[in-house]
């Protein structure tokens, strides 16, 4: 398995397109999410933009296996499909928890050096950040393996337009306000309710790569 | 270990096309050529092989390890390169080896970069900026870098020049000169398999047509150009098929020997892969 994260690494990170669509959006959102002043741009980025990053880890291996049809090539490796989609997963987990890092980073300085927000409504806006990125993934992921590259994408822009339409109602209609005060029960049922879709979108995909491949 | 594949009745049904009940054995130490015209169900027959494609079976043994319940330990000891499937071209071979060495347990990264040395492939450029020839030459590269013992290539070295596939074809050769090593190869190019095959396995339609060794092809497989007379003289046994031109038959026969022997004035051709695919292919049978 650690041949094909490698793989997906190097497809994000050293195809000099793809890493610069990465420099772009974190060159155009983080340095934003730590130096505004704003408890609404700072929700905006914790619980939406950089989730919605850390689920594009497939977008572009995806694209160079189907440019290169690498995976009937991956199917004569030592490996199986279950293990090589369990890679993918592995690598997806990786770039959410970069993320959720940067956002606990901006949570910091939300809390010490704006004072825009206290400690425990951050760590509750992280939370919650955090349940969003593992439920996007879950779906964002087994859009990529049922769809394609292309129809994935489509798939993608459609999720994140759906919970942007989700933020915008929610603070119009009940002040987005309101996710400081959730109770941690909450939180912890939405992380437990994200990391049980992971399971499941992670099995779906599975026999998802068994039946396109096969 | 005397044989590198055995399959016993391997089918694989789709819509429109039937691998139908396939078995062959591949002994070691040799070199097998897989032919067949474009759908005939070489490239079906090898995904079922490598289970990258479901299929039935009553036995599909490789290396001495069934392929139901070892199919991991089969790939570690396998090395397989399509003509339509390939690395990616934004790698660099240095970084395709880093990758395969992280899958293949055996993996010899001393060896590979002798092996790109040896082929003459920069270890630093994108793939993209390669030839077709370079290509090819880094998937053999990455291919013989884990030591493995059967060597399947499918379509491996269409679109390649003369040069570049006689280079493969020493590869190859190299390759077979251990006895616990096979190769299985697919391939339209026939002229190449007239230079290294030991074993013709010919696929028609889905069936097998046959599984015979190349020399027993050349000393039995046979062209006769003859009339009406010498044709209806001929044992039904004894013909593949033929094809009516306009003054004469010309006619594959399958018992040159024996035919010899019977009319010694005959003039039979020899007949090489090509002619008795196009023969079979083309031709007519006899009832």
């Amino acid at each position: 398995m650690k041949g094909i994260i490698l793989k997906d690494l190097y497809d994000n990170f050293c195809i000099p397109k793809n890493a610069a669509a990465y420099i772009f959006a974190g060159l155009l959102t983080i340095p934003v999410g730590f130096l505004v002043r704003s408890e609404y741009y700072y929700i905006l980025f914790s619980m939406i933009i950089l989730p919605l990053i850390g689920g594009c880890a497939l977008e572009y291996p995806t694209e160079q296996e189907e440019r290169a049809n690498f995976t009937r090539l991956l199917a004569t490796f030592p490996v199986s499909m279950a293990q090589i989609v369990t890679a993918k997963y592995i690598l997806g987990l990786c770039s959410a928890a970069v993320c959720n890092l940067f956002a606990l980073m901006c949570a910091m300085i939300q809390v010490y050096v704006h004072h825009t927000v206290s400690l425990s409504e951050a760590l509750r806006i992280w939370g919650v950040g955090i349940s969003i990125s593992l439920i996007f993934l879950s779906l964002i992921y087994v859009g990529y393996f049922l769809l394609g590259r292309r129809w994935g994408t489509v798939f993608f822009i459609g999720v994140t337009i759906l919970i942007a339409a989700v933020y915008g109602a929610s603070t119009v209609l009940v002040g987005i306000e309101a996710v400081f005060s959730l109770s941690p029960v909450l939180i912890l049922c939405l992380l437990l309710a994200g990391a049980v879709m992971l399971v499941l979108s992670r099995f779906a995909s599975v026999r998802i790569y068994k039946w396109k491949n096969s | 270990m005397d044989y590198a594949i055995q399959v016993k009745n391997l089918s694989k049904t789709y819509k429109d096309f039937k691998l139908d009940n396939i078995s062959l054995d591949l002994p070691c130490g040799t070199v097998m050529g897989l032919i067949g015209e474009n759908g005939a169900g070489k490239s079906t027959f090898i995904n079922a092989l490598l289970n990258i494609t479901d299929s039935q079976y009553d036995q599909v043994t490789i290396l001495g390890r069934d392929l139901r319940t070892q199919e991991t330990l089969i790939k570690e000891d396998i090395a397989v390169i399509f003509s339509d499937s390939h690395y990616d071209l934004d790698f660099t071979p240095i970084f395709a080896g880093k990758m395969l060495s992280m899958i293949y347990k055996n993996w010899d990264q001393q060896k590979y970069l002798d092996y790109l040395e040896r082929f003459g492939l920069p270890p630093k450029k994108r793939l993209k900026k390669f030839s077709t020839g370079m290509r090819v030459k880094l998937e053999f590269a990455a291919a013989l870098s884990h030591d493995p013992k059967l060597l399947i290539l499918d379509e491996a070295t269409s679109g390649l020049d003369p040069v570049v596939r006689n280079e493969i074809l020493d590869i190859l050769r190299e390759f077979t000169e251990e006895e616990d090593r096979a190769v299985l190869m697919s391939s339209h190019i026939t002229s190449d398999l007239d230079k290294i095959a030991d074993y013709i396995a010919y696929i028609h339609e889905g069936k097998l047509l046959f599984v015979r060794t190349y020399d027993d092809l050349q000393n039995n497989y046979g062209i006769i150009n003859c009339g009406r007379q010498l044709f209806d003289a001929l044992s039904p046994d004894d013909i593949a098929a033929y094809k009516k031109e306009a003054y004469s038959y010309r006619v594959l026969v399958t018992n040159k020997q024996k035919l010899k022997r019977v009319f010694s004035d005959i003039h039979i051709e020899n007949a090489s892969i090509e002619d008795i695919m196009l023969f079979y292919i083309k031709g007519e049978k006899i009832r």
